[in-house]
Protein backbone atom coordinates (compact mmCIF):
# COMPACT_ATOMS: atom_id res chain seq x y z
CA UNK A 1 0.00 0.00 0.00
CA UNK A 2 2.96 1.98 0.58
CA UNK A 3 4.50 1.23 -2.45
CA UNK A 4 1.11 2.45 -4.36
CA UNK A 5 0.32 5.89 -2.66
CA UNK A 6 4.26 6.78 -3.05
CA UNK A 7 3.80 5.78 -7.20
CA UNK A 8 0.33 7.75 -6.56
CA UNK A 9 2.14 10.83 -5.22
CA UNK A 10 5.02 10.54 -7.24
CA UNK A 11 2.52 10.90 -9.88
CA UNK A 12 0.69 13.88 -8.58
CA UNK A 13 3.94 15.36 -7.90
CA UNK A 14 4.54 16.20 -11.28
CA UNK A 15 1.52 17.56 -12.33
CA UNK A 16 1.68 21.42 -12.01
CA UNK A 17 -2.28 22.76 -12.00
CA UNK A 18 -2.15 26.01 -13.06
CA UNK A 19 -3.12 28.80 -11.40
CA UNK A 20 -4.19 26.82 -8.24
CA UNK A 21 -1.18 25.93 -6.09
CA UNK A 22 -0.69 21.88 -5.93
CA UNK A 23 -2.30 20.17 -3.35
CA UNK A 24 -5.65 22.06 -3.78
CA UNK A 25 -8.62 20.73 -3.83
CA UNK A 26 -10.53 20.87 -7.15
CA UNK A 27 -13.07 22.90 -7.47
CA UNK A 28 -16.84 21.10 -8.17
CA UNK A 29 -17.91 21.40 -12.37
CA UNK A 30 -20.44 23.10 -12.91
CA UNK A 31 -23.05 22.11 -15.47
CA UNK A 32 -26.26 24.24 -16.49
CA UNK A 33 -28.71 21.70 -17.64
CA UNK A 34 -32.04 23.11 -18.89
CA UNK A 35 -30.70 26.19 -16.84
CA UNK A 36 -27.99 27.15 -19.77
CA UNK A 37 -27.21 30.62 -19.78
CA UNK A 38 -28.02 32.69 -22.58
CA UNK A 39 -24.26 34.09 -23.99
CA UNK A 40 -23.49 36.89 -26.79
CA UNK A 41 -21.30 34.66 -28.77
CA UNK A 42 -19.96 37.16 -30.96
CA UNK A 43 -16.50 37.46 -29.86
CA UNK A 44 -15.96 33.67 -30.23
CA UNK A 45 -13.84 31.87 -32.81
CA UNK A 46 -14.53 28.65 -33.60
CA UNK A 47 -12.67 25.35 -35.94
CA UNK A 48 -14.89 22.81 -36.59
CA UNK A 49 -13.13 19.75 -37.94
CA UNK A 50 -15.17 17.48 -39.61
CA UNK A 51 -14.49 15.38 -42.74
CA UNK A 52 -18.58 15.39 -43.55
CA UNK A 53 -19.21 18.13 -45.92
CA UNK A 54 -22.95 17.67 -45.18
CA UNK A 55 -22.65 17.68 -41.42
CA UNK A 56 -20.01 20.87 -41.51
CA UNK A 57 -22.92 22.84 -43.13
CA UNK A 58 -25.17 21.92 -41.20
CA UNK A 59 -23.52 22.92 -38.01
CA UNK A 60 -22.34 26.02 -39.81
CA UNK A 61 -25.82 26.87 -39.89
CA UNK A 62 -26.70 26.08 -36.75
CA UNK A 63 -23.69 28.35 -35.24
CA UNK A 64 -24.50 30.80 -37.26
CA UNK A 65 -27.80 31.22 -35.72
CA UNK A 66 -25.81 31.08 -32.11
CA UNK A 67 -24.26 34.03 -33.52
CA UNK A 68 -21.24 32.84 -32.74
CA UNK A 69 -18.08 35.07 -34.11
CA UNK A 70 -16.55 33.31 -36.76
CA UNK A 71 -16.68 30.06 -37.71
CA UNK A 72 -13.67 27.81 -40.27
CA UNK A 73 -14.10 24.69 -41.18
CA UNK A 74 -11.85 22.27 -41.79
CA UNK A 75 -12.60 19.21 -44.25
CA UNK A 76 -9.15 17.77 -44.19
CA UNK A 77 -8.48 16.07 -40.63
CA UNK A 78 -4.81 15.28 -42.39
CA UNK A 79 -4.28 19.35 -42.52
CA UNK A 80 -5.97 19.94 -39.22
CA UNK A 81 -3.04 20.88 -37.38
CA UNK A 82 -1.47 23.62 -40.04
CA UNK A 83 -5.39 24.79 -40.23
CA UNK A 84 -5.48 24.94 -36.25
CA UNK A 85 -1.98 26.89 -36.03
CA UNK A 86 -3.62 29.48 -38.76
CA UNK A 87 -6.92 30.10 -37.75
CA UNK A 88 -5.45 30.51 -33.92
CA UNK A 89 -9.24 29.97 -33.18
CA UNK A 90 -11.02 30.32 -29.27
CA UNK A 91 -12.49 26.89 -29.57
CA UNK A 92 -12.40 24.05 -31.66
CA UNK A 93 -14.83 21.33 -32.22
CA UNK A 94 -13.36 17.85 -33.10
CA UNK A 95 -15.62 14.76 -33.94
CA UNK A 96 -14.41 11.86 -32.78
CA UNK A 97 -15.37 9.73 -35.63
CA UNK A 98 -12.81 10.91 -38.82
CA UNK A 99 -11.46 8.72 -41.26
CA UNK A 100 -8.26 8.09 -41.52
CA UNK A 101 -6.88 9.25 -38.50
CA UNK A 102 -7.97 9.42 -34.88
CA UNK A 103 -9.52 12.14 -33.52
CA UNK A 104 -8.15 11.50 -29.89
CA UNK A 105 -4.52 11.25 -31.12
CA UNK A 106 -5.31 14.84 -33.17
CA UNK A 107 -6.96 16.11 -29.53
CA UNK A 108 -3.83 14.67 -27.34
CA UNK A 109 -1.69 16.24 -30.28
CA UNK A 110 -3.15 20.16 -29.57
CA UNK A 111 -2.57 18.74 -25.68
CA UNK A 112 1.15 18.39 -26.10
CA UNK A 113 1.41 21.23 -27.67
CA UNK A 114 1.70 20.01 -30.86
CA UNK A 115 -0.47 22.17 -33.06
CA UNK A 116 1.12 25.68 -32.85
CA UNK A 117 -1.56 26.52 -30.63
CA UNK A 118 -1.59 27.12 -26.62
CA UNK A 119 -2.58 23.45 -25.59
CA UNK A 120 -4.83 24.91 -23.35
CA UNK A 121 -7.48 26.03 -25.96
CA UNK A 122 -10.69 24.98 -25.15
CA UNK A 123 -11.70 21.52 -27.22
CA UNK A 124 -15.08 20.18 -27.62
CA UNK A 125 -15.84 17.10 -28.72
CA UNK A 126 -18.64 15.45 -30.65
CA UNK A 127 -18.70 11.76 -31.07
CA UNK A 128 -21.46 9.38 -31.81
CA UNK A 129 -19.98 6.49 -29.78
CA UNK A 130 -21.95 6.83 -26.67
CA UNK A 131 -20.04 4.20 -24.19
CA UNK A 132 -18.41 4.87 -21.47
CA UNK A 133 -14.88 3.36 -22.36
CA UNK A 134 -14.88 6.08 -25.65
CA UNK A 135 -16.62 8.59 -23.27
CA UNK A 136 -13.64 8.14 -20.84
CA UNK A 137 -10.84 7.57 -23.13
CA UNK A 138 -11.85 11.45 -24.61
CA UNK A 139 -11.96 12.76 -20.88
CA UNK A 140 -8.44 11.03 -20.69
CA UNK A 141 -7.36 12.78 -24.10
CA UNK A 142 -8.02 16.21 -21.95
CA UNK A 143 -11.28 17.27 -23.90
CA UNK A 144 -13.48 19.95 -21.89
CA UNK A 145 -16.68 18.20 -22.86
CA UNK A 146 -17.60 15.70 -24.62
CA UNK A 147 -20.94 16.32 -26.70
CA UNK A 148 -22.78 12.86 -28.06
CA UNK A 149 -24.49 13.00 -31.20
CA UNK A 150 -26.91 13.39 -32.80
CA UNK A 151 -25.86 17.32 -32.60
CA UNK A 152 -28.82 19.27 -32.07
CA UNK A 153 -29.28 22.93 -31.73
CA UNK A 154 -29.42 22.91 -27.81
CA UNK A 155 -26.62 20.15 -27.27
CA UNK A 156 -24.40 22.48 -29.43
CA UNK A 157 -25.54 25.30 -27.86
CA UNK A 158 -24.67 23.89 -23.91
CA UNK A 159 -21.55 22.22 -25.32
CA UNK A 160 -20.21 25.40 -26.31
CA UNK A 161 -21.33 27.53 -22.58
CA UNK A 162 -20.59 24.44 -21.40
CA UNK A 163 -16.53 24.98 -22.66
CA UNK A 164 -16.93 28.55 -22.36
CA UNK A 165 -18.08 28.61 -18.65
CA UNK A 166 -15.88 25.79 -17.18
CA UNK A 167 -13.93 27.19 -14.98
CA UNK A 168 -11.90 24.47 -13.98
CA UNK A 169 -7.73 24.69 -13.72
CA UNK A 170 -5.67 23.43 -16.32
CA UNK A 171 -3.51 20.40 -15.14
CA UNK A 172 -0.30 19.68 -17.61
CA UNK A 173 1.91 16.61 -16.20
CA UNK A 174 3.52 13.55 -18.06
CA UNK A 175 0.74 11.56 -18.17
CA UNK A 176 -2.23 13.84 -18.47
CA UNK A 177 -2.52 17.16 -19.94
CA UNK A 178 -6.12 18.99 -19.97
CA UNK A 179 -9.30 20.27 -17.33
CA UNK A 180 -8.72 19.25 -14.28
CA UNK A 181 -10.90 16.04 -14.00
CA UNK A 182 -11.21 15.88 -10.11
CA UNK A 183 -14.23 17.25 -9.19
CA UNK A 184 -15.42 15.77 -5.95
CA UNK A 185 -15.92 19.03 -3.98
CA UNK A 186 -19.68 18.85 -2.68
CA UNK A 187 -20.65 15.64 -3.51
CA UNK A 188 -21.69 13.98 -0.62
CA UNK A 189 -20.22 16.64 1.23
CA UNK A 190 -16.84 15.55 0.51
CA UNK A 191 -13.68 18.00 -0.25
CA UNK A 192 -11.09 15.94 -1.59
CA UNK A 193 -8.84 16.56 1.21
CA UNK A 194 -8.00 12.62 2.64
CA UNK A 195 -8.16 11.17 -1.00
CA UNK A 196 -5.15 10.30 -1.89
CA UNK A 197 -4.65 8.52 1.29
CA UNK A 198 -4.30 5.73 2.61
CA UNK A 199 -7.68 4.71 4.81
CA UNK A 200 -7.26 4.24 8.52
CA UNK A 201 -6.82 0.43 9.47
CA UNK B 1 -8.22 28.93 -20.44
CA UNK B 2 -11.86 29.70 -19.50
CA UNK B 3 -11.30 33.11 -18.33
CA UNK B 4 -10.31 34.43 -21.25
CA UNK B 5 -12.71 32.88 -23.17
CA UNK B 6 -15.51 34.48 -20.41
CA UNK B 7 -14.20 37.52 -21.13
CA UNK B 8 -14.96 37.59 -24.93
CA UNK B 9 -19.04 36.59 -24.19
CA UNK B 10 -21.78 38.39 -22.01
CA UNK B 11 -24.37 36.74 -20.55
CA UNK B 12 -27.77 38.24 -22.67
CA UNK B 13 -31.38 37.63 -21.91
CA UNK B 14 -33.15 34.67 -21.97
CA UNK B 15 -35.29 35.89 -24.49
CA UNK B 16 -32.92 35.99 -27.25
CA UNK B 17 -32.00 32.59 -26.36
CA UNK B 18 -35.47 31.31 -27.45
CA UNK B 19 -35.47 33.37 -30.35
CA UNK B 20 -33.00 31.78 -31.39
CA UNK B 21 -34.17 28.11 -30.94
CA UNK B 22 -37.57 28.91 -33.02
CA UNK B 23 -35.22 30.05 -35.76
CA UNK B 24 -33.12 26.89 -35.05
CA UNK B 25 -36.53 24.65 -35.20
CA UNK B 26 -37.36 26.83 -38.55
CA UNK B 27 -33.83 25.34 -39.89
CA UNK B 28 -33.58 21.73 -38.90
CA UNK B 29 -36.92 21.28 -40.76
CA UNK B 30 -35.68 22.51 -43.80
CA UNK B 31 -31.91 20.91 -43.11
CA UNK B 32 -33.84 17.43 -42.67
CA UNK B 33 -35.49 18.09 -45.95
CA UNK B 34 -31.76 18.33 -47.59
CA UNK B 35 -30.76 15.10 -45.20
CA UNK B 36 -33.12 12.74 -46.69
CA UNK B 37 -32.49 13.92 -50.05
CA UNK B 38 -28.39 13.45 -49.37
CA UNK B 39 -28.99 10.15 -47.82
CA UNK B 40 -31.14 9.12 -51.12
CA UNK B 41 -28.97 10.23 -53.78
CA UNK B 42 -26.31 8.43 -50.88
CA UNK B 43 -27.77 5.76 -51.48
CA UNK B 44 -28.80 5.64 -54.71
CA UNK B 45 -25.03 5.65 -55.72
CA UNK B 46 -24.11 2.93 -53.32
CA UNK B 47 -26.77 0.57 -54.97
CA UNK B 48 -25.44 1.57 -58.55
CA UNK B 49 -22.19 0.69 -57.24
CA UNK B 50 -23.48 -2.59 -55.85
CA UNK B 51 -25.72 -3.72 -59.04
CA UNK B 52 -22.27 -4.41 -61.01
CA UNK B 53 -20.15 -5.44 -58.02
CA UNK B 54 -16.45 -5.37 -58.27
CA UNK B 55 -14.97 -6.88 -54.73
CA UNK B 56 -11.54 -7.32 -56.42
CA UNK B 57 -11.59 -3.97 -57.32
CA UNK B 58 -9.97 -1.49 -54.90
CA UNK B 59 -11.40 2.09 -56.76
CA UNK B 60 -14.89 -0.37 -56.55
CA UNK B 61 -14.13 -0.30 -52.80
CA UNK B 62 -12.99 3.22 -52.01
CA UNK B 63 -16.37 4.20 -53.81
CA UNK B 64 -18.56 2.25 -51.98
CA UNK B 65 -16.95 3.26 -48.44
CA UNK B 66 -16.45 6.51 -49.20
CA UNK B 67 -20.92 6.25 -49.29
CA UNK B 68 -20.68 4.14 -46.64
CA UNK B 69 -18.88 6.32 -44.37
CA UNK B 70 -20.84 9.17 -45.66
CA UNK B 71 -24.17 7.69 -44.37
CA UNK B 72 -22.33 6.67 -41.48
CA UNK B 73 -21.41 10.55 -40.24
CA UNK B 74 -24.62 11.78 -41.24
CA UNK B 75 -26.18 9.49 -39.67
CA UNK B 76 -24.79 9.43 -36.56
CA UNK B 77 -25.11 13.46 -36.72
CA UNK B 78 -29.12 13.48 -37.81
CA UNK B 79 -30.31 10.85 -35.01
CA UNK B 80 -29.95 8.31 -37.87
CA UNK B 81 -27.91 5.53 -34.63
CA UNK B 82 -28.67 2.33 -36.88
CA UNK B 83 -27.20 4.47 -40.02
CA UNK B 84 -24.25 5.15 -38.43
CA UNK B 85 -23.83 1.55 -36.59
CA UNK B 86 -24.40 -0.30 -39.80
CA UNK B 87 -22.69 2.01 -41.96
CA UNK B 88 -19.37 1.57 -39.57
CA UNK B 89 -19.62 -2.07 -39.91
CA UNK B 90 -19.74 -2.01 -43.55
CA UNK B 91 -17.05 0.39 -43.73
CA UNK B 92 -15.09 -2.20 -42.39
CA UNK B 93 -16.27 -5.41 -44.06
CA UNK B 94 -15.65 -3.20 -47.38
CA UNK B 95 -11.97 -2.87 -45.44
CA UNK B 96 -11.81 -6.50 -45.02
CA UNK B 97 -9.10 -8.14 -46.89
CA UNK B 98 -10.84 -11.56 -47.85
CA UNK B 99 -13.54 -9.52 -49.23
CA UNK B 100 -12.93 -10.11 -52.97
CA UNK B 101 -12.71 -13.96 -52.48
CA UNK B 102 -15.75 -14.29 -49.32
CA UNK B 103 -19.10 -15.18 -50.81
CA UNK B 104 -20.86 -14.60 -47.66
CA UNK B 105 -18.83 -11.28 -46.56
CA UNK B 106 -19.90 -9.70 -49.90
CA UNK B 107 -23.53 -11.09 -49.42
CA UNK B 108 -23.54 -9.43 -46.11
CA UNK B 109 -22.29 -6.03 -48.00
CA UNK B 110 -25.51 -6.51 -49.84
CA UNK B 111 -27.33 -7.13 -46.83
CA UNK B 112 -25.73 -3.66 -45.03
CA UNK B 113 -26.81 -1.69 -47.84
CA UNK B 114 -30.40 -3.28 -48.57
CA UNK B 115 -30.84 -2.41 -44.42
CA UNK B 116 -29.72 0.66 -44.91
CA UNK B 117 -32.28 1.62 -47.29
CA UNK B 118 -34.78 0.10 -45.40
CA UNK B 119 -33.93 2.51 -42.40
CA UNK B 120 -34.39 4.99 -44.35
CA UNK B 121 -37.68 4.21 -45.89
CA UNK B 122 -39.39 3.26 -42.51
CA UNK B 123 -38.24 6.59 -41.37
CA UNK B 124 -36.34 4.08 -38.42
CA UNK B 125 -34.90 6.93 -35.66
CA UNK B 126 -32.34 6.57 -33.03
CA UNK B 127 -31.35 3.00 -32.00
CA UNK B 128 -34.84 2.00 -34.02
CA UNK B 129 -36.28 0.30 -30.30
CA UNK B 130 -36.93 -3.34 -31.00
CA UNK B 131 -36.98 -3.05 -34.86
CA UNK B 132 -33.28 -1.50 -34.32
CA UNK B 133 -32.44 -4.64 -32.17
CA UNK B 134 -34.78 -6.69 -34.65
CA UNK B 135 -32.52 -5.33 -37.74
CA UNK B 136 -29.09 -6.04 -36.03
CA UNK B 137 -29.56 -9.26 -34.89
CA UNK B 138 -31.01 -10.45 -37.95
CA UNK B 139 -27.71 -8.66 -39.63
CA UNK B 140 -25.73 -10.29 -36.48
CA UNK B 141 -24.98 -6.84 -35.33
CA UNK B 142 -24.21 -6.55 -32.09
CA UNK B 143 -24.34 -2.60 -31.24
CA UNK B 144 -20.42 -2.95 -29.10
CA UNK B 145 -19.70 -4.74 -32.33
CA UNK B 146 -20.32 -1.76 -33.88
Amino acid sequence: MAVNRAKAQSAEARTSIVGRPVGHSPVARRTFGKDVPALDLGGISLLVINDNEFVRTYMERLFSIMRVGSVVTCANPRSARAEIATVQPDIVVIDLDLTGIDGLELLQDIRRGGAGIPSDIAILVASAHVDRDYVAKAREAGANWILVKPLTFRRLYEGLVNVIMDDRAFVEGDVYVGPDRRVLVGMAGYDGVERRRDPQP
Amino acid sequence: MSRKLRSKVKVVSQDRLRKMEVVARVAMLELSTSFRRHVNLTLRDMFVLMSAPHHEDAVWRGKLHELARDLQSVGGSFDYGLLSTIGEVMCRTIQDESLPSDHLLQRRLAAYAAALDAIVRIDLKGDGGNDGQELLSVLKITPQAA
